[in-house]
């Protein structure tokens, strides 16, 4: 399995394992347990090879999904996350709906209150008064019926003398009216 | 005595010819090309095409299709009152609601649209996919699929269990028709921008949806420009690349399976000239009745006599349905 690759089964092992696995332990989950067997394909590329890869869980073989990409763009299933070489696994929407029921089971998600939800969905930061629980890092934020809102970050911030929790947006699902259409 | 059909350039050269002082009052009245008019009257007579005339001025009542595969409607529709809509049920539609009141904000930006648990679309164009019937487990092609209504439809009715291959050519609606399916929570699916025409389809599919390009005769409440931006000319044009289509998706369907055509257009030469057309060349295709509450297909048109299977077609009307116009035919492969 090579990097330059546009077309790309992930395997244990192989150079795209590693940022899905680490992803995976950020949340506290096996990434078997995330991902069935997920396929990689770079949308654009340069000179030096891709730029980043579109992950997706495709309905059918791996292979046969990459034959028909040689000759096409092709979008395969459901959209995991994004990947550029040397960076971060960034997750995507409908990741984040996958595996919102684990919430409070196996994963720590954030859990924001109607008023936070209103101000997660519009891209602003979300503070203390308008969330019900919450946790470091890159989560994944839910209302308080346990609906998938996207994906955000629990960060500590100084507001004058005190530290006060907030949840940064990182992608919520505001995204679909903003630019998804 | 009604003449044979010989073909649409035949057909399209008597327009120039049948438009009297009716069609051209009613023309002027409403802001139509008078050939537009003239055909209606033909076709519903001088009282029905003044009802249709008048019937494209009112707004196009909004309506929804629940997403029952993320959400119990129920919930969906308490959860909508809650925010001060109204909704009621279409009844020969199991997933379609008509909103009669508007609450807070716009249905296309509420959190629960968002969340991907409804579809803002005409009972006309839902109907379709109820014609086409898709099952779980099956291997589906939607064939000029963005915005992606009617994929995100066929997922929803095969429980996301199956395989749907959705193509389409426009890159810039590409991306809304991925962002909809991925908005509405479907996995079994694989888009495929390119040409319907040659994009290579690997196996035989139980069913293929056909959603033509067409005119857009059906939707001059949404687009009164449409009232006067085409001349038969474009008809003819249009007419040709649905038959090639429609050509196509017979072919790549398996001997036995299922293609549903359809068009958002009143134009006969969009939906019973090029079903006519196809059953006067092949004989490996059967006209199946589509099971929907709409008028028949027309068969006879400017004097000429259409193939009559094609009365086995379904019509929707806005004047008389309500909804956009709509002409849907279900066809199988025998062969």
């Amino acid at each position: 399995m090579q990097a330059e690759e546009n077309c790309v089964a992930y395997t244990p092992g192989s150079p795209f394992w590693a940022p899905l696995e680490d992803f995976a332990k950020q949340l506290g989950l096996a990434v078997e347990a995330m991902l069935r067997a997920p396929i990689a394909i770079a949308p654009a590329t340069s000179a030096a090879g891709p730029r980043y890869y579109d992950v997706y869980d495709p309905p059918f073989s791996a292979g046969r999904v990459c034959a028909l990409a040689e000759s096409t763009i092709v979008v395969p299933g459901g959209y995991l996350g994004m990947l550029a070489p040397g960076k971060r696994f960034k997750p995507s929407l409908p990741l984040a709906r996958m595996l919102a029921p684990k919430c409070g089971a196996v994963l720590d998600c954030i859990v924001v209150s109607a008023s936070g939800e209103r101000f997660f969905l519009y891209g602003r930061d979300v503070f203390e008064d308008h969330i019900v629980a919450w946790v470091p890092g890159l989560r994944i934020v839910v209302n308080e019926s346990g609906e998938a809102l996207g994906w955000g970050e629990g960060r500590i911030v100084k507001r004058g003398e005190r530290r006060v929790r907030l949840v940064a947006p990182v992608w919520d699902l505001g995204w679909y009216l903003r630019r998804g259409g | 005595m009604p003449q044979e059909y010989i073909g649409i350039d035949s057909l399209l050269a008597k327009l120039r010819n049948i438009v009297d002082e009716r069609a051209r009052r009613l023309a002027e009245k409403y802001g139509y090309l008078p050939y537009m008019v003239a055909r209606y009257i033909d076709i519903l007579g001088v009282d029905g095409a003044r009802e249709l005339l008048e019937a494209n001025e009112g707004p196009m009542p909004e309506t929804i299709r629940c997403n029952d595969y993320l959400v119990d409607c129920g919930d969906l529709l308490e959860r909508l009152e809650a925010k001060g809509y109204r909704l009621e049920h279409i009844p020969f539609l199991p997933h379609g609601f008509n909103v009669i009141e508007q609450g807070i904000g716009s249905l296309g930006a509420t959190h629960e649209y968002l969340m991907g648990y409804y579809y803002l679309q005409d009972p006309a164009s839902m109907s379709v996919v109820y014609a086409l019937d898709p099952q779980p487990g099956e291997y589906v092609v939607d064939l000029a699929a963005a915005p992606g209504g009617k994929s995100t439809q066929i997922l929803q009715l095969m429980r996301d269990n199956g395989l749907l291959v959705a193509v389409e050519k426009n890159p810039r609606r590409f991306r809304a028709l991925r962002s909809n399916l991925n908005r509405m929570g479907f996995n079994s699916f694989i888009l495929v921008l390119g040409d319907a025409l040659n994009v290579e389809i690997p196996l035989k599919p139980h069913r293929v949806l056909l959603d033509a390009p067409s005119t857009g005769e059906g939707i001059i409440r949404k687009d009164p420009s449409r009232k006067k931006s085409r001349d038969p000319r474009d008809l003819a044009f249009i007419h040709n690349i649905q038959y090639r289509l429609l050509k196509r998706a017979l072919r790549l369907v398996r001997p036995g399976g299922v293609v549903v055509y359809s068009a958002c257009t009143l134009a006969p030469e969009e939906g019973e000239l090029v079903i006519t057309r196809l059953l006067g060349e092949v004989d490996w295709v059967e006209v199946e009745s589509s099971g929907l509450p709409a008028s028949p297909g027309i068969t006879e048109y400017l004097g000429v006599e259409l193939d009559e299977r094609v009365s086995l077609c379904s019509r929707f009307w806005p004047h008389v349905h309500g909804t956009e116009g709509f002409f849907v035919c279900r066809l199988r492969r025998t062969a």
